[in-house]
């Protein structure tokens, strides 16, 4: 297995041993590459690792400062070439008095403020991100029980979600607006309270936020030239649309291999995107249009256009990493599927044909 | 199998054709603003570039030839980039020889940051000449991968061959 030279990407102390995850393109195919986790242990490994993979000095650097420290155990991050400690819910520290800021930069420990200030702003950014996906939850779930005449059940599961949410954001905000005064605060706070209280009728995995059209319009423009458009189009019947011509669907998964949503294309978006991807000439596209083809080159093709769409997701502030498996042709079950998705968004694709980004 | 730290604990060596593509991505991330061109944004990665493309290859050697490096794009690709190299007006139509001559620059000047970057390997390294090819000159094999890439909107793949 071929492998590219990769990226840190979380290291780990448990019961006093280090364990670095990092992710390399490896092949899955004769032709494509696709991200591929991996980890190594102990710290002689692990700092050997880091010295290959390219570019990593700085992080190798920080790597010693951290196994040469007595600290507990704990899960690190990479922001700008430096472990950062990475904070959980449950996790974040209590909100303390507001430092002014001649005191952050008089007393010895205001570099570790700062940089607790800045982690304190990563964890809020996520935290507003799940509630805006809870109560686009709720709002989705409220308009689909409405139109089946279920409104009594979903006006009890939407009360539900806002007095999880409400006191949630209130917290939040009270967080924000404090800064901790020592860098060094550890006992679990409303914020993280609130945030981390799973509902009783809430589904274990939060949903995926979709990227907005903008993102999506970039990565296409970089694909098939600087006309090429999206524009948002009316809800797709998928599962009419596949009777009458070739539908085909990628599964988008988070690193646990769950899924998390799918991405869906007529043949005509598949088509053309592939081609775009390969730089067929419109002669080529067009004739494998009209006979209604996809082959197997073509699939590949699209595949790796759904991969670079999935980097859209992946730039989505809260969302996990997130990769694409390989297109395939549209089912019925996929179809049944489609219809308990919490969220899609339709596009039309000015070159020609639709597709369908779906969140779980 | 190049690398599987967690089967192995081995990584991709400095020499490997994986390494010598990250620093090629490196380079032409650079050098298409100071061409004139918009950033290089990776698109995918393929083992052969798509049949039909034509371009400049440019070896590197020293005590030993290390690699091609191939430049290829499609007709619009290459008439865009050398209307950006050239700095021809958007509506102007280059000729072939231009088009091959602005590509080679391109692929002329990745190649030279490559070899700054990879000079540590080999003092002795070298830049050859460039010369015309398709993309059938590139054969799907182990040792080699093909970047599609695009400067802004022109379509480009950057083939690295291990030699």
């Amino acid at each position: 297995m071929a492998t590219t030279a990769g990226s840190a990407e979380r290291l780990q102390r448990a019961a006093g041993a280090w364990r670095l995850e990092f992710q390399q393109l490896v092949y899955n195919s004769p032709t494509l590459l696709r991200p591929r986790r991996f980890s190594v242990q102990g710290e002689q490994a692990i700092l050997q690792q880091l010295r290959e993979l390219s570019g990593h000095e700085p992080l190798v650097r920080d790597t010693e400062r951290l196994f040469r420290g007595t600290l507990p155990d704990g899960t690190y991050i990479v922001r700008d070439g430096r472990w950062f400690p990475e904070l959980l819910p449950d996790k974040l520290p209590e909100p303390q008095p507001e430092p002014q800021p001649e005191q952050v930069e008089a007393t010895p420990g205001g570099q570790k403020v700062l940089e607790e200030l800045a982690r304190r702003m990563i964890s809020l950014e996520t935290s507003v991100q799940e509630l805006q996906g809870q109560l686009e939850r709720a709002i989705a779930s409220l308009a689909a029980a409405a139109a089946s005449g279920a409104l009594a059940a979903a006006q009890v599961r939407q009360e539900h979600a806002a007095t999880m949410a409400m006191p949630a954001v209130t917290a939040a905000m009270a967080g924000a607006a404090t800064a901790p005064s020592s860098s060094h605060v550890a006992a679990p706070q409303p914020v993280a309270a609130a945030v981390a209280a799973p509902a009783p009728s809430a589904p274990a995995r939060k949903s995926i936020t979709l990227p907005a059209m903008s993102a999506l319009t970039d990565l296409m423009r970089g694909l098939a030239g600087p006309d090429a458009n999206l524009s948002p189009c009316e809800r797709s019947d998928w599962g009419g649309l596949a009777s009458a011509a070739p539908v085909f669907f990628a599964v988008i998964q988070d690193n646990a291999g769950d899924e998390a949503g799918s991405m869906i294309f007529d043949l005509e978006a598949a088509l053309r995107l592939a081609g775009a991807l390969l730089m067929e000439s419109e002669e080529v596209i067009e004739s494998l249009l009209e006979e209604k083809v996809m082959s197997d080159e073509m699939l590949d093709a699209a595949s790796e256009v759904c991969n670079t769409l999935t980097s859209a997701l992946n730039k989505v502030s809260g969302n996990p990493h997130l990769r694409a498996g390989k297109m395939q042709p549209f089912t019925d079950a996929r179809a049944a599927q489609l219809a308990a998705a919490s969220k899609r968004d339709d596009y039309r694709y000015n070159h020609g044909g639709r597709f369908t980004l779906v969140a779980c | 199998m190049h690398n599987n730290p967690t089967d192995t604990g081995a990584a991709a060596p400095f020499d490997s054709v994986e390494h010598w593509t990250e620093v090629v991505r490196g380079c032409a991330a650079n050098v298409g603003p100071a061409m004139g061109l918009p950033p290089c944004q990776v698109l995918a990665t393929l083992k052969a570039p798509p049949a039909g493309l034509t371009g400049v290859a440019i070896t590197l050697e020293g005590i030993k030839p290390h690699v091609l490096i191939g430049v290829l794009s499609n007709q619009v690709g290459r008439s865009a980039i050398a209307r950006a190299v050239f700095q021809m007006a958007p509506d102007e139509r280059p000729k072939p020889e231009d088009e091959a001559d602005a590509v080679g620059e391109l692929a002329n000047v990745i190649t030279g940051h490559v070899k700054a970057v990879m000079s540590r390997l080999d003092t002795t390294m070298r830049i050859g000449l460039p010369s015309a090819v398709s993309a059938e000159a590139f054969s799907a094999r182990t040792d080699q991968i093909t970047l599609r890439v695009s400067f802004g909107s022109v379509p480009a793949a950057l083939v690295v061959t291990r030699l």
